[in-house]
């Protein structure tokens, strides 16, 4: 057995092999990231892997086929230095200097010293002299790398950008076509014809139009259409292309708020990527200031929360576009007003100035060209995340919609909801009430 | 191992082999320790603890999902994506816990900015101070349309996405695995530092 080895290492070079193989296994084994995210992450990943596979192959080549040894010697030498580029510095230094040695001491192998010394000396005349294994190290080597490592990096360039980033929101037309494919809710015609004249007849600054900061408003701070208290029924807003919902809400809570511009503009649908379609109530405010900000990135295994460290500044953001399905906020700290896809919030309100507090938001999609959150701490934690509002996604989307939003999506007030709409009203037409909350403690 | 006999090993060979590979090795550490060459990276089932000054960076992209690290207990995660970053004070740590020496790490640091492109990471924590422009929260994970390759995640979480994003403060990050598609590095400093898993 024992001779049966020795005889085995003698007639090959087996320790060259055995350096080569243990280096790309070292290569191969220390980036341990999942397949798929190498292939995901291109060249630069697969390359890595490539290299340590390529060594553990010219190892055991070299061992069943020592005739070949010089072949393989030097690939494994040019293979060693291309992976101190393209993994991990060559499996931080460690497999490169492996593989080095095992391919230096492969080409250095011959089954016969005496006969290979007289070669030498007859300079190429028998496998490879000394200089010429280094030549042909360099040779091999330098150049394909260079070149392999121009071409990895035009190739781990960043993937073109498939669309533009779609948070402008573009809004109808007025009295354009809602451009609601899904056809499933007859009133949203009407509701885009609506919202599109109000628009017009009231001269407001068309949604998503570059306007001044603060709209023409009409005195008292905060118009209120009688017609679209009496007629309940929404107006519609087109999502952004490219807007893709997950079918999950999630969580938005704030100890304070402080909203310029605040607006309701109607019911948005969103594609949802698993199927059916996500509704939402869109609401768009021109500046934020936030107290304590908690967002929840949810999802169905894991879930980010995005907190603000104790007695960081506030959140801030420009003009933020904010779909939900709910929203409950409270109002000088009296009134607690929530808002869901049932009993929206009258639309073609604009509030100039709003200060609120104890804010609860279950949001499908948050969007604004600035956002600041000084002293984020974003820690992973367990499931979270909801499914309301989500229509034609098959049974678990059906079931949760009716969850959600009941069975009939609300077209009419019932009595307590108009009285605390009129309550709202009657608060949000007292000026004095509407300073900022924390100026009122303070 | 076989003095004497007839097979062997002809250290000749095996010196002058090695010199030219020592000599290419050595340019190339120069080349990317000098920024002339972009080296990549991926580790993971260590842990790394990264700690920057600054990180002014382009297509980030944020979900939430699950990583099963050395244990195989599944844990959850941040995955965040970088496209294009220029990093300003970088402080990386590998930690382990190696039997024989106890906690050890590795820390590398440069006083000169770092370049990155397609930076992914599965973070257990992350702290900061974010200014991101162009943002974008709930947008599903498979159609975020920025972000590092490789930055997308599965149908149905959604995620966060920004154009630009600029990290500054007290900025630290806490990872279960991190790739580079490619790194430019200058003036690196490697130590190895023992009593801790996170020596930055």
């Amino acid at each position: 057995m024992w001779d049966q080895f020795r005889r085995f290492r003698r007639t090959r070079p087996f320790w060259g092999g055995l350096f080569t193989i243990v280096a790309g296994g070292e290569i191969l084994l220390l980036p341990l990231s999942p397949v798929a995210d190498l292939v995901l992450l291109g060249v630069a990943g697969v390359s890595g892997a490539l290299i340590g596979l390529v060594l553990v192959i010219m190892g055991t080549f070299v061992w069943f086929s020592p005739a070949n040894r010089t072949l393989a010697g030097v690939l494994t030498c040019v293979f060693s230095l291309a992976s101190f580029v393209v993994s991990n510095l060559g499996g931080l230094v460690v497999g490169m200097v492996l593989g080095l040695i095992g391919g230096a001491l492969t080409l250095a192998w011959t089954p016969d010293r005496k006969a290979a010394a007289v070669a030498g000396r007859r300079r190429f005349g028998r496998g490879p002299g000394p200089g010429g294994a280094a030549v042909l190290v360099l040779l091999l080597g330098v150049v394909p790398l260079l070149l392999l490592t121009a071409g990895g990096q035009a190739l781990a360039a960043p993937a073109p950008r498939e669309a533009a980033l779609p948070v402008p929101p573009l809004p109808d037309p007025p009295g354009g076509d809602s451009g609601d494919d899904s056809d499933d809710d007859p009133d949203d015609d009407s509701g885009d014809d609506n919202r599109g004249a109000g628009g017009s007849l009231l001269g407001l600054p068309l949604p998503g139009a570059p306007g001044p900061l603060f709209p023409p408003v009409l005195p008292g701070l905060v118009k209120l259409l009688p017609s679209t208290l009496f007629a309940p029924f929404q107006p519609s807003v087109r999502p952004e292309g490219g807007a893709v919902a997950s079918g999950l809400v999630g969580e938005l809570l704030m100890d304070t708020l402080t909203v310029t511009n605040f607006r309701y503009q109607g019911m948005v649908e969103f594609p949802v990527a698993g199927g059916g379609r996500q509704r939402a109530l869109r609401i768009v405010v021109d500046s934020t200031d936030i107290g304590n900000l908690r967002i929840n990135i949810p999802g169905d295994d894991a879930s980010v929360q995005v907190t603000q460290r104790p007695d960081s500044p506030n959140a801030r953001t420009t003009r933020l576009v904010l779909d939900c399905t709910r929203v409950r906020l409270t109002i000088a700290g009296l009134l607690t007003v929530e808002f869901t896809l049932d009993f929206p919030p009258p639309p073609l309100i604009v509030i100039p100035l709003l200060a609120v507090t104890d804010v609860e938001i279950d949001y499908v999609r948050l969007a604004t060209p600035n956002l600041l959150i000084p002293g984020l701490e974003a820690t992973p934690t367990g499931p979270a995340g909801k499914r309301v509002g989500v229509t034609g996604s098959g049974s678990s989307g059906g079931a949760a919609a009716a969850g959600g939003s009941g069975a009939a999506p609300g077209r009419s007030l019932t009595a307590a909801q108009a009285d605390q709409l009129t309550r709202l009203a009657a608060l949000l037409g007292q000026p004095g009430l509407l300073r900022p909350y924390r100026q009122n403690r303070a | 191992m076989q003095s004497g006999a007839v097979p062997g090993t002809r250290w000749g060979v095996f010196t002058v082999v090695l010199v030219p590979c020592a000599i290419v090795v050595a340019v190339l550490a120069a080349a990317l320790l000098n920024g002339v060459l972009a080296a990549s990276l991926a580790l993971s089932r260590l842990p790394v603890q990264l700690k920057v000054d600054k990180l002014d960076g382009t297509d980030l992209t944020l979900y939430a999902t699950e990583v099963s690290p050395v244990d195989d207990e599944d844990r959850p995660a941040g995955r965040a994506g970088i496209g294009k970053a220029t990093i300003s004070g970088l402080c990386l740590g590998l930690g382990a816990d190696v039997p024989a020496l106890g906690k050890t790490a590795l820390k590398v640091t440069t006083p000169a900015d770092v370049d990155a492109s397609n930076l992914l990471l599965d973070a257990k924590s992350l702290t900061g101070d974010l200014t991101a422009e162009d943002a974008l929260v709930g947008q599903d994970a498979s159609r975020f349309t920025i972000g590092a390759a490789g930055a997308k995640g599965p149908t149905g979480t959604p995620g966060l996405q920004a154009a630009k994003v600029l990290l500054d403060g007290d900025v630290g990050v806490q990872a279960f695995s991190l790739q580079a598609g490619s790194l430019k590095l200058s003036q690196l400093k490697v130590e190895a530092v023992s009593g801790t898993t996170e020596p930055c």
